[in-house]
């Protein structure tokens, strides 16, 4: 099986603070990855090379074979961490703008996702709670047909309800659409039955990474290897 | 655990335990045990991934085995059905027991209780309460 | 070409028939505090003789573009978009693009309103004024008005750039983080009030709005072709500075 993503010694730090240190890993193509670890581990600052939005100091990445350049995110949907949208936009404004923005993005899809997500297309982003808004940034990636998507913290500080609905669509998304898929989460015991596959990052270094069923086979659920891991 | 009702067929399950066969062991159970009527229809790969909050994948994986063990037929559009050819019922039904004997047989050998001991005991038990 | 529109029609206000529809009380009082405790120092300032009226007009006109083009930019930091916005599959200098076209489109609009403004306000006083009083004669006013606008229209791509470049230049990581952002705002106005000077665009001395004579900036030394040709140049490196910093130097 070959890979999505090859990271090779991968070394990154904001003055004194190491994000990434000297990493080396892979994510396998077309399959879903959970991306895990404590705060400060390193997640958000990998996923941000991958677009481009952060230079690494030393080391390469390649993303379906290529350096990390702004032309080929039109084939990467990405959820940056602690993203907001737009205050101004309605819904319906953020979808078109989408549309002529965001290489790939499938309208019908989009406005069917929003339907089951149960979201109202003249409603304003200032307007909207948490979980609608998290909602929303998640349509703006997975309606899109592309490569890759990366999501960073999707789940982070939004209700069950919305939680539940964003996995829902995420099955229904892994059906539709073969993609690879990135998630970096905190919340593995909503999310562990998603994966395909798992990467565990500690202080910018690879701890753990393998295949889900084969670890659970191995060593039990992958909430209680992440406790074992970093207690 | 929770137990979930996907249509026919009722599910556990277990995050630490392998996902793949632990859908593949309830459908085969549940078909052994005539827990669903033969002819059944299976719930669609989409179905029983949204409902379980699995990989779908990890649902495709099983209903593989399942098709390759001949216990399920795919008709072309309408999706896929539980056999309703007895015999290999039957040959899944005898496998899953002879399963059991040997998870049987060794806890007896873990208690140091040798073949006679372990046959008479089969024979005082009670089949029906 | 679509994408860009699009970009501009996100990053201009003009398009947007409601624009900060919710705004807290608190910030309604913060901001009205704010507006109070300028308009008392201008005041202040004006009645002690530092300040003419004149300059302050200038000040306001100059410092326009500098401030939009600042917002538009600074607004993906502080609304938390920058994310989305750098993950873009443009190159910055399309992004930027964007920016600078949204930024001179407001920048249009304000300077349109304003004398549009004034010369509605000359009608209005010259209908109440008795007959044996002198008139301003609005043709001439509206001449003032539209030479004064197109000298202000050329300086600003300079005006516009050097907020696109402090902008870029304060979030790179050369800076530390947030509240070196707002004390470059008030440098840059100032660097900009310099420059625009030094292009030959002064405060009028007096800015009467008698006899058609009113002239918000008076135009010392400089003629129209070498000062475009001068804030084009100036504006294209900048534009270049700027590109090369988000490129290379900006992380989020």
């Amino acid at each position: 099986m070959s890979n999505a993503l090859e990271i090779k010694y991968l070394s990154k730090s904001y003055g004194p603070k190491i994000a990434l240190d000297d990493l080396y890993v892979s994510f396998p193509e077309g399959q879903i990855t959970g991306l895990l670890g404590p705060n400060g581990a390193g997640k958000s600052t990998l996923l941000k090379v991958i677009v481009g939005l952060v230079k690494p100091q030393a080391g390469n990445i390649l993303v379906f074979g290529q350096p990390p350049h702004w032309k080929f995110n039109a084939e990467i949907a990405y959820l940056p961490d602690r993203a907001k949208w737009y205050k101004v936009h309605t819904i319906e404004r953020a979808i078109n703008y989408a549309l002529t923005i965001l290489p790939g993005f499938d309208l019908p899809r989009a406005l069917e996702m929003i339907k089951t997500m149960d979201l109202d297309l003249d409603s304003r982003v200032s307007a909207l709670s948490k979980g609608q808004q998290a909602s929303l940034y998640v349509i703006l990636c997975l309606a899109r047909k592309v490569k890759l998507v990366l999501l960073d913290e999707p789940f982070t500080g939004i209700d069950l309800l919305s939680r539940e609905r964003i996995i829902q669509s995420l099955i229904d998304s892994m059906l539709d659409q073969p993609q690879t898929i990135i998630i970096s989460t905190h919340e593995i015991h909503e999310t562990e039955s998603l994966f395909d596959h798992v990467v565990f990052l500690n202080r910018g270094q690879l701890v753990l990474e393998g295949n889900v069923e084969a670890l659970r086979q191995e060593k039990g659920c992958i909430e209680s290897i992440y406790r074992g891991l970093f207690r | 655990m929770e137990n979930i009702q996907v249509g026919d067929f009722n599910f556990q399950m277990d995050l630490s335990k392998p996902l793949y066969e632990q859908v593949l062991q309830q459908i085969r159970h549940a078909i052994a045990r005539s827990d669903v009527p033969l002819g059944t229809k299976l719930p669609s790969v989409r179905e029983l991934a949204q409902q379980l909050k699995i990989n779908p994948n990890t649902v495709m994986r099983a209903y593989q085995e399942l098709d390759r063990d001949h216990l399920t037929e795919t008709r072309r559009g309408q999706g896929t059905f539980i056999t309703s050819d007895l015999d290999t019922v039957k040959q899944v039904k005898m496998a899953l027991a002879s399963e059991a004997v040997l998870v049987f047989v060794s806890s007896m050998k873990k208690l140091g209780i040798d073949r006679p001991t372990a046959e008479s005991l089969l024979k005082e038990v009670a089949w029906h309460e | 070409m679509k994408v860009l529109w699009t970009l501009v029609r996100n990053d201009s206000k003009i398009f947007d028939k409601v624009y900060y529809p919710e705004r807290s009380p608190v910030t309604s009082i913060y901001q009205g505090l704010a507006n109070a405790l300028m308009m008392g120092g201008l005041i202040w300032a004006t009645s002690l003789g530092f300040i003419t009226g004149g300059f302050v007009i200038w000040c306001v006109l100059i410092s326009i573009p500098f401030v939009i083009s600042f917002s538009i930019l600074n607004k993906e930091w502080h609304e938390g978009t920058i994310g989305w916005w750098l993950a873009l599959p443009y190159s910055k200098s399309l992004l930027l693009s964007a920016k600078f076209v949204a930024s001179f489109l407001l920048v249009l609009e304000s300077y349109v309103s304003i004398l549009a403004i004034v010369l509605i306000q000359l009608f209005l006083i010259n209908s109440t004024l008795p007959p044996f009083l002198p008139h301003t004669q609005l043709l001439d006013a509206f001449q003032v008005c539209a030479k004064d606008l197109t000298w202000l229209l050329l300086i600003s791509p300079f005006s516009i750039l050097l907020g696109t470049l402090i902008v870029t230049f304060a979030r790179s990581h050369w800076l530390p983080e947030f509240p070196i952002v707002w004390g470059s705002l008030g440098f840059g106005v100032i660097v900009n009030l310099y420059v625009v000077k030094a292009f030959g665009l002064l405060p009028s001395s007096s800015p009467s709005v008698h006899h058609g004579q009113m002239h918000f900036i008076s135009v010392n030394g400089s003629n129209f072709l070498t000062t475009l040709l001068l804030s084009l140049s100036i504006s294209a490196l900048l534009f270049a500075f700027s590109v090369y910093i988000l490129n290379r130097h900006v992380e989020v």
